[in-house]
Formats: structure tokens, sequence, C-alpha cells
């Protein structure tokens, strides 16, 4: 109880003794955190993109959906059938606009869904920002709990990964998460691509609207090279006997 | 007269040199264990052939000399040069036996990258990497945030040999606030093992209240507690702190973070009862005030970007990346591609500070240290007193670090020497980037990072990067952590040795 009421004094004394840089520092806190931000503080009491909630209400609606016809999944889109990033919008389908969406004037499944790759997503595709992308990769790491009962995905595909936010039945399509000698299910996602995602402080990420998967997961045994195991031992056996002669040195040159 | 190095300095230095390899080769033998027991037996023998041929150097290292028990602080200098080369180069091995990397050159790069706790990565697909490699990747971090001569202190490898002084300094270290160099090197590894085994705690309820599994929560947690207290930067998964979603996490990591930053020696006296120490202590200031002068452009920046102007990215993201950058951790809460191609150059330059001036002396952070910025406030602020003052008037300069202490023109100097060696390497390696075609502010941002061995990067380092800017940025690696007293008298000595023959051939 002293050590505290000591250590709670030489708190006080030194807050006191720093008047001027304290002032300064709430000085500085004001501006920071209320004057600053006021362009943000506008953006969150009118939000432009999908709130989380509306997000979760569409996905409802697609599980309602789903049940009377399941999305089926494009098996071109494999690993076995990979095709070059292709761009290009498809002939039909509407552009993503968040305020139509949020207006009801927009379905989801009149999108166009651009088809690209992870590498030219986690570049940071500007002119795909907030709209409606498919990809596919491998599931890797771990599934994730996010809020309102979503999980984090990480999909990996030629060394590039990025999150993607689905919901608990989509990540249920996973048997396998890419770990070392194991390849994890071969994902194909259409979902929402965002570079600064609102709703997730700023995380470049996709939330997923169709998630299917096109290969399970398998086990992938890394090869024991055992020449490796022999020319372990030589070397150790080699710095032994160095040692032993070095050791035998000293001792005859002391 | 210029000091050369003899060839007596150099059959000591390589002796010395060869018992910290013996000991770089034990450490070894801890991933195979983990190899082993993780049932990942190729992995395992990578570690077996590198710790056999790391042993088997030491072992004949070693008979260049075979009674060496006194360094000299030339010898030293010579020592610690070497070590951090040679131990980079071993540790290297395993990464590149991993099949990892596109080839040897990436590997020496990781190795550097971890042993100076830079933490910026080569590798091509980390999220497949074994955990044998990963425990290696970080023990890479641990070695290299304690100091790799420290160790060797620590462990009394030179108990016997004196110079321990010379060899401490010659790390980049220089507080000793116990009686003799080995307390205080113990007791700084006392520190570390107790922060890693709360954070280790702390992050494994983080993890498993995220969904994880507890094996691999206890993994990653330990991965990063220790990265984050070593202010190292390497994580398991690709997609660093991105990838577990977590604001208890991020806080915790945030915590210990700047805890790695702050001088060791303040928490020996915190733990004797002094707690004042942290309000009169002129480094703790210098960091509170450049912070705030960071966290403060970094607001304004954010505040006026177009994509990343929300209140919780600033407060979340900015916050946390800020941290990373202060105290050098190079931790990020951002896609480098993020960093590089969406956010604003006011963001980018806000992190560039951050990194440039690293954590405090005595800590496990690199980059100029709070403590020489200080001190050349110090006595810019005396040269003006100075200047008002009468001709006859004695200014004196006094400042608490540790002790009550009087700025002498020597160690004001000496900061403005370590100071500007920085801001010079900051510039060079921007400028080979500029060269190279990558854009000013990422060419500066990524040399800032290397140099300062934070480790965030704006996306130039990755595999398949020009190879003359790696070579420039594990040089710059090496130097950040050396605080360049060890590389410019190694780069002196070898001028002399050339100059020295080539006089002998004129004549």
């Amino acid at each position: 109880m002293k050590i505290r009421t000591r250590f709670i004094t030489q708190l006080l004394d030194g807050v006191l003794r720093w008047r001027y840089l304290g002032g300064l520092f709430i000085c500085i806190c004001c501006v920071w955190a209320v004057v600053l931000p006021l362009p943000a503080y506008a953006r969150i009491i009118l939000p432009d993109s999908m709130t989380l909630g509306q997000y979760q209400a569409f996905m409802k609606s697609l599980g309602e959906r789903n049940a009377s016809g399941a999305v089926q999944p494009d098996t071109s889109q494999s690993p076995e059938h990979q095709q070059e990033p292709d761009n290009a919008v498809a002939p039909s389908g509407e552009e993503y606009d968040s305020a139509q969406v949020q207006s009801g004037e927009m379905s989801f499944d009149r999108l166009t869904a651009h088809a690209t790759t992870l590498a030219d997503l986690t570049a940071v595709a500007k002119p795909l920002d907030n709209k409606m992308v498919s990809f596919s990769g491998e599931a890797v790491g771990d599934i994730i709990d996010a809020h309102g009962g979503m999980k984090w995905v990480l999909v990996e595909d030629n060394g590039a990964a990025l999150s993607c936010l689905m919901t608990d039945e989509q990540a249920a399509q996973i048997d396998t998460l890419g770990r070392y000698e194991w390849r994890g299910t071969w994902l194909h996602i259409e979902g929402i691509y965002h570079i600064a995602d609102a709703e997730e402080s700023g995380e470049l990420d996709v939330r997923a609207y169709k998630v299917a998967a096109l290969e399970a997961g398998r086990h992938q045994p890394d090869k024991v090279h055992w020449i490796k195991l022999f020319i372990g031992i030589f070397f150790l056996v080699v710095a032994a006997g160095l040692t032993m002669y070095y050791n035998a040195l000293k001792k005859r040159s002391a | 007269m210029w000091p050369r190095f003899t060839r007596d300095d150099l059959a000591i230095a390589i002796h010395f040199l060869g018992v910290v390899l013996l000991l770089t080769g034990g450490s070894m033998i801890i991933p195979c264990v983990v190899g082993v027991i993780a049932g990942e037996i190729d992995p395992a023998l990578d570690y077996l052939v590198s710790a056999g041929v790391t042993l088997t150097l030491g072992a004949l290292c070693r008979l260049v000399r075979i009674h060496a028990t006194t360094l000299s602080a030339r010898q030293s200098i010579l020592l610690t040069g070497l070590t951090w080369l040679v131990v980079c180069i071993v540790g290297a091995v395993p990464l590149y036996l991993s099949g990892g990397f596109t080839d040897a050159f990436d590997a020496f790069f990781d190795s550097i990258s971890g042993f100076t706790t830079t933490g910026t990565s080569m590798i091509n697909d980390v999220n497949h990497l074994p955990y044998a490699h990963n425990v290696w990747r970080l023990l890479t971090h641990v070695i290299g945030g304690q100091g790799i001569i420290a160790i060797a202190l620590t462990a009394g490898i030179f108990a016997r040999s004196s110079g321990a002084g010379s060899l401490y300094k010659a790390e980049g270290k220089s507080d000793t606030i116990l009686p003799n160099i080995v307390a205080t090197v113990r007791f700084s590894a006392v520190i570390t093992v107790a922060f890693v085994a709360v954070g280790t705690l702390l992050c494994s309820i983080s993890c498993l209240a995220n969904g994880m599994n507890l094996i691999r929560s206890v993994f990653h947690a330990f991965c990063l507690s220790a990265a984050a207290f070593g202010t190292g930067g390497f994580t398991p998964m690709s997609t660093n702190i991105v990838y577990y979603h977590s604001i208890s996490l991020e806080i915790i990591l945030m915590i210990l973070m700047s805890a790695g930053a702050l001088n060791f020696s303040l928490y020996l006296i915190l733990w004797r009862g002094s707690s004042r120490e942290i309000f009169k202590n002129i480094e703790m200031k210098t960091l509170l005030v450049y912070s705030m002068l960071v966290i403060a452009i970094m607001g304004a920046s954010f505040a006026r970007d177009s994509l990343f102007s929300d209140l919780s990215m600033l407060v979340r993201r900015g916050l946390f990346t800020t941290i990373a950058g202060l105290s050098n951790a190079g931790f990020s809460t951002f896609y480098s591609s993020q960093i590089n191609s969406a956010m604003s150059a006011g963001i980018m330059f806000a992190l560039l500070l951050s990194m440039s001036l690293g954590g405090a002396t005595g800590s496990t952070s690199g980059g100029i240290k709070a403590l020489r910025l200080s001190l050349i406030v110090k006595n810019i602020v005396s040269d003006i007193k100075r200047a008002l003052s009468p001709d006859t008037s004695v200014v004196q300069v006094r400042y608490h670090h540790l002790t009550d202490l009087t700025l002498d023109s020597t160690t004001a100097m000496r900061a403005m020497v370590v100071f500007l060696l920085f801001v010079i390497t900051y510039l060079l390696g921007g400028m080979v980037g500029v060269a190279l075609g990558y854009s000013p502010l990422a060419a500066l941002f990524e040399s800032v990072s290397v140099t300062s061995n934070a480790g965030i990067s704006a996306g130039i380092c990755s595999p398949g990067m020009p190879r003359v800017l790696q070579g420039v940025y594990m040089l710059q690696m090496w130097a950040g952590r050396l605080e360049f007293l060890t590389l410019l008298a190694l780069l002196s000595a070898t001028f002399m040795i050339f100059s020295r023959r080539k006089r002998a051939k004129e004549r």
C-alpha cells in the first residue's frame, strides 16, 4: 500500500513538473482526435458503403435463395484449369453501386463479377474497388471468428493472400486448411472487393457473396532427403573431432 | 595515423568467432528438435546439416589460435563485424535448404533481416512454412535482438577474456546499469523472458478467443510476443498482423512493442522502486514528444485521405502502425501494397518519420535513438544560449539519463555523427531506389525502414527485387544494427590494407 501511494505521488509529481509538456500533449490529442478527423465523423454519420447489418441481411436472403437452387461452382477456375487473369467486364449485368444496393434498387444477382486473380487484388486494384470480383485460391492458415457470426478465411494463390469475410455456412465448405504438407481446399469466391473496408477499419478484403469448393484439400507429404542425415552426422563427427583436437592442443601447450 | 589491424588481431578475432559459431550451431538444435516433435522430418534434417556445418566451421576457426585470453577494443570491433557477417551467412543455410527462397541470396537477405531484427522477408510462401523454419526465423530475432555478442557474454564464453565492455559497445549497446556487462546482459535476458512469457499467455488467450486451436494459438502467440518485444517483425503468416483480425491482440502487441523500445535499464530502476526516472529521463520525454508529433501528422494525413479518413482506421490501424514504426518492430495492420498504392503521401511520410528515430538506447530497437536526438537539440539550445550570453559566462547543459549528467562537446559530437550517418544512409539508399525506377517516397520509405531495422515495407522488398538494391539494403540493415562504428572501422581497415599493398608495389 505504501509503495502504491508513493508511486501515485511520484506520478502526480511528474505530471505537475511536466505541466507545459502535459498541456501540449492534451492540445495535440484534442486536435488529433476531434478537429482533424471531422470529415471522418461526417462519413460515420453518412455511410456510403454497405454496413454489416445490410451485409448480414443480404447473406440471409442469399441463404434462402440457395435453399431453392444451390450455387453451382465454376469448375473452369480450378487449379487444373487456371486461366490468365481476365479483368474484362462480362457483357451483361450491372456495376456495383452501394447506394443502389442499400436502397434495394439493385440486386447482387445482377452484378457483374470481374474475373481476376489474387495477385491483382493484393496489389491494390483501384478500378475494382467496391466492385464484385471473382477469383480462386487455396484456403490457408486458420478460420478466424469475425463479428456477427461471420468468419475470416485467408485465401492464397501463387504467394498472394487476401482475407475474405464469409458466413459460417460458406466457411464450412472448407475441409482442409493449407499448411506445411497440406494443401487446403481450393475455393472459388465471388464478392465485393474493398481497398479500405470502412466496416473493418480500413482492411483490404473481399466480402464473399458466393463461395464454392472446387477441389478438396489433401495431404502432400514432403519428400525426405535421407542423404541430409548422413551429411549432418558427418559434419557433427568432424566438428567433434576438431574440438577434441583443439582441447588436446590446448592441454599440451598449457 | 590510422590504427591498423594486425595478423594477430585477425587470429584472435577468428578464434572467438569460432566460439560464437559453436553457440550458433548449438542453437540450431532447437528448430531441429521442434521439427522432429512436429513430424517435419525433412526440415529437421535441414537443421542437422546446418548445425553440423556451423559447428565444424566454428571448431576450425578456434584452431587458428589456441590461446586467446585478451581482447583489445580494436579486436572487439573486428570480432563484432566478422561475427555479424558470418553468423548471418550460416543462419541462411537452413533457410536456403528449406526451398522457400528463390536462391541463396534471398535466404541470406532473410537471415540478415532476422538477425538485425528488421523483419522484411523474401520468402515465397510463408503460409506453408513448417514449424521448424518458423522457429528458426524467430530465433534469429531473439539472438539478434539481444545481440549475438551479448548472448555469448551471457553464456560466459568471453568470461575469462578482458574486453567485454568493448564488445558490448561494438555491438551498438551503451548503457550498463549493473556493475558489470555480463550482469547487465543477463538482466536484459530476464526482462525479455518475463515480457515474452506474459505476452505469450495473453496473446494465446486472444488467439483462442478468435477460434484458433490451442497448439496454433500458443505457437502464434509465442512468435508474435517474441517478435514484438524483440522489435523484430517476422510473423508466421504472410499477411502479418492483418491475419488475426483481433483488436485485443493488437493492443497486447502495442504494449509489447512499446516495452521493447524502452531502455532496459529503466526496468531495473522501476524494479528498485524509483518511478520518478520515467518522468525525469530525457529520452522518455523526447520519445513522448516525438510520438505526439508523428501521431499528429498521421492524424492529419488520415483525415485528409480519400480512402482512410474513417476514425476507426485512424485509431486502430494508424495508431498500431505508428507504434510499430516508432518501436521499429515493423508489424503492420496494412498490406504493403496499401501503403504504397492506396495511401496518401502524408500517411507514408508520417510512417517514415516514425521509423527513422527508433526507440531508446539500451533497447532492442534500431534507428537513430531518442537520446541522440535529445542531446543534439540540447546542444543546439546551448549554442544559442552561448551566443546570447556575455563572453565571460559559462553555459553548462545538464540532462538526466539514468543519472544526472553534463553534456560535453564530445558526447554531443558523437550523437551528431551517428545522427548524420543515419540520415546520409537513409538518403543514399533512397537514391539507389530512385535510380532503379522506384518512386522517391517509396524508395526513401524502404531505405529508412531497412536502415532503422523497422521492416515495414512499401512493397519494394519482395522476391524478384533488383539485386543491386537488395545488396544495398542488406548493407544498410547490417550498418544500422551496429550503428556504423563497426562497419566503418572494418571498411577503413580494409582500405588501409589495400593502400599499404599499393604502396609496397610502388616501391
